[in-house]
């Protein structure tokens, strides 16, 4: 794969979803950004249509290490094409590993890293105190986010997934395994939890009232003991009406 | 005609943030934080658009789309509650419908994700000479429709839950009053979600 294929993978690889199907889930973005690889490698137009039909079918993981098994498809494809593995071979590889690597971007991305950058924006928030919103420089606020948040854990992943796959291929996996990527996790959110928390006593202090103030702490409490069995938007009724049935009484 | 357009301008301008939760990239740029001050400027409250944001944040901070799990939908719920919230000037109210119509919008996405399958046999009952082209079509396609889809949804619930905000407040006065402490208290939920989230093995 030369650099300009490369390239153009990296950038066709945020297109992955665009027609995302219960059917057959990322198929339509998959065949999309292996597209300008399969040309470089068939100039035969029905040889080129006969591998995008193949590749056509069930494709899915997480987004941004997607480009990871796609850089391992092409190296496969590749092997094909030379005549060293068969076509089952290559979309047995996709298949089989979509899930693993699924596993390891929901955990990772979805629930670890985007979670803790949108703590990391919210503490800082709460620092400033009930009126944080009037305080604080909101332009400033969005580009943190976006920056931290693409720049270290989203761009990183996609960029680098190619390189890995294509050069590590079916080792990645293993590799990853080696990273610990669980204790990494854990430091993460163990980090996300304590900021969160200071910043919280910091936010509840600024309500000066203690109505408020023990309010605040019950409905944390409340909804911590709610969250095991009930979802969010349950939770967020629940809460919401009850307080403000208690404001209602105590005015 | 000056609210109709002003509808208008805002479901264009959401259509294309929601492109961002799945269709295109995923840069964020959906999320409350980054999503509700925006729509906030643009309808001249930035700063209750941060305010709004955070809540959303934080009540939304656990939510994943693993697999073919679609959860509410964070980014529908933050716009209507900052659209809301500046139409009554009575932000909690704009939040309690803000979280209806997100969860209203999960069932639209999956209704409109289903959709897409039909597309599929396009491909593999294609020419061979065709099949680059009908893969890229799809490609613009899924943007397009996903596009003007959600901007259809904006159209018809933008003055829908505008109505019954603005019908709530003037039957409710007191709400006002009663809800000014009320929206300060509402990041306390996102807290205990956010800490059960990442206290749970």
């Amino acid at each position: 794969m030369n650099f300009k294929i490369f390239i153009i993978t990296f950038l066709r690889s945020f297109f992955l979803e665009s027609l995302w199907n219960y059917e057959r889930m990322q198929n339509v973005g998959f065949v999309f950004t292996i597209i300008p690889f399969l040309k470089s490698l068939y100039k035969d137009k029905f040889k080129l249509a006969e591998r995008i039909k193949a590749h056509f079918g069930f494709f899915n993981t997480h987004p941004y290490l997607a480009n990871l098994l796609i850089a391992i498809t092409i190296k496969k494809e590749e092997e094909y094409s030379k005549g060293l593995i068969d076509s089952q071979e290559v979309i047995r590889t996709k298949t089989m590993l979509g899930g693993p690597i699924a596993a390891i971007g929901d955990r990772l991305i979805w629930s670890t890293w985007r979670v803790f950058c949108g703590m990391l924006v919210l503490s800082y928030l709460f620092l400033y105190g009930k009126y944080f919103y009037l305080k604080v420089n909101i332009w400033f606020v969005i580009l943190f986010f976006l920056i931290i948040y693409n720049f270290v854990g989203h761009l990183p992943f996609r960029f680098l997934g190619i390189y890995f796959g294509y050069h590590y291929s079916k080792d990645i996996v293993q590799k990853l395994a080696k990273f610990e990527l669980q204790k990494i996790v854990q430091v993460i959110r163990n980090t996300g939890v304590i900021i969160l928390l200071i910043s919280s006593f910091v936010y509840s202090s600024s309500l000066k009232d203690v109505k408020l103030i023990l309010m605040f702490w019950s409905n944390i409490l409340l909804s911590l003991f709610m969250s095991r069995k009930h979802a969010e938007v349950v939770i967020f009724y629940t809460v919401a009406i009850l307080n403000f049935l208690i404001l209602v009484i105590l005015r | 005609m000056i609210l109709s357009l002003n509808f208008l301008f805002l479901a264009l301008i959401s259509g294309f943030i929601h492109l961002d939760t799945l269709v295109f990239g995923q840069f964020m740029f959906s999320r409350p934080i980054v999503c509700g001050p925006i729509v906030g400027y643009l309808t001249g409250s930035f700063t209750n658009g941060l305010l709004l944001g955070a809540i959303f944040e934080l009540l939304y901070i656990s939510i994943i789309p693993v697999g073919i799990k679609i959860p509410s939908d964070s980014t529908a719920a933050t716009i209507f509650s900052v659209v809301c919230g500046q139409i009554t000037k009575c932000l909690a109210l704009g939040v309690l419908l803000g979280v209806l119509v997100g969860w209203i919008y999960k069932y639209v996405d999956i209704f409109l994700r289903s959709t897409n399958s039909i597309m599929l046999s396009w491909v593999d009952n294609s020419k061979a000479e065709l099949v680059v082209q009908r893969v890229n079509f799809l490609v613009i396609y899924g943007l397009v429709s996903s596009y003007l889809k959600t901007i259809l949804f904006y159209l018809i619930f933008f003055p829908l839950i505008s109505f019954i905000a603005v019908l709530i407040c003037k039957t409710l006065i007191e709400l006002n009053l009663v809800t000014a402490d009320l929206i300060y208290l509402l990041p306390s939920i996102g807290v205990g979600i956010g800490l059960y989230h990442f206290t749970e093995r």
